[in-house]
């Protein structure tokens, strides 16, 4: 899973209060109804970051495998990628 | 046919007899009398076995290649008789630039085995292809490994086999470091 998207803004742009590390700030609007954001300390947010990393939906490795890896995997389902036997080899099996 | 001998067979790298995983259309072996028939697809075999009194067990006509694997697991014991491995595929066949990636260990898919006739016991270039895992039968093994991939390998092979079989190991770290927390904060006591 991705990380969150981040969308940076300058401190002096902004006229949020500054969390303390363990703190979230809870910016409600409608009176206390409804929160409209939660502002955490960078140390929290990267905590969080880290934990959607370790608990994020996996993805399936096949997502993942590479086209040299299909092509081999391919010619080694169909038998087609050894072109001749290893007699060497085999030879050492029936010593 | 001799049995080999089962302590250390994780890592080995054997000659093995390894069927190919049957895929449709379907070919059923009826016996010498009876010409082969062909199933298109499991659905229409299924539908026989339940509308047409097809028996669900058959002889399925599909090939197989004698071959070298590396097992993954020791069988000490000797009753289980399936042993699970991984298929390697020969590099010669693919073009330059797929060897080099797989040379430079660039594909975690393809583990690189070099020619080392006196540690792997293979005269030819060769990878361990983490998609292909086979199970075969400790009779279908020839007796005689030729070669062995050492623990800091299969520990690797390991480690990446967890992930291309999708297996969710978490919840097992979580505990073992939950456990792990709990021993090294637990109090002593004299």
């Amino acid at each position: 899973m991705d990380a969150m998207r981040t969308k940076q803004v300058r401190a002096n742009e902004t006229r949020f209060p500054e969390p303390e590390a363990g703190e979230a700030i809870v910016v409600s609007k409608y009176g206390d109804d409804r929160r409209k954001a939660v502002i955490l300390h960078p140390d929290d947010f990267d905590l969080f970051e880290r934990y959607r990393r370790i608990f994020a939906v996996r993805e399936p490795y096949e997502m993942r495998v590479s086209d040299t890896a299909v092509a081999a995997h391919d010619l080694g389902e169909r038998g087609i990628d050894e072109p001749d036997l290893d007699v060497e080899s085999l030879d050492r099996a029936l010593a | 046919m001799a049995v080999p001998a089962v302590p250390g067979l994780r890592g080995a790298v054997v000659w093995a007899l390894v069927g190919f995983v049957p895929e449709a259309p379907f070919r059923l072996w009826h016996g010498d009398e009876h010409p082969a028939s062909e199933l298109p697809d499991a659905g229409r075999f299924a539908k026989q076995v339940r509308e047409q009194g097809l028996d669900a067990q058959q002889t399925f006509l599909v090939e197989g290649k004698l071959r070298p694997v590396v097992l993954l697991q020791d069988r000490p014991r000797n009753v289980l008789r399936e042993i699970v491995g991984l298929r390697m595929v020969r590099l010669e066949t693919l073009t330059e630039p797929a060897q080099a990636t797989i040379r430079d260990q660039r594909e975690p898919s393809l583990f690189h085995l070099p020619v080392r006739p006196s540690k792997y016991g293979l005269s030819k270039e060769m990878a361990v292809d983490l998609n292909a895992l086979v199970r075969v039968h400790a009779t279908a093994i020839l007796p005689r490994a030729v070669g062995r991939l050492d623990d800091n390998e299969m520990r690797v092979i390991g480690q990446r086999l967890v992930q291309h079989l999708d297996i969710d190991f978490e919840p097992l770290l979580a505990r073992l470091v939950e456990e792990r927390l709990e021993l090294l904060t637990r109090p002593e006591t004299s």
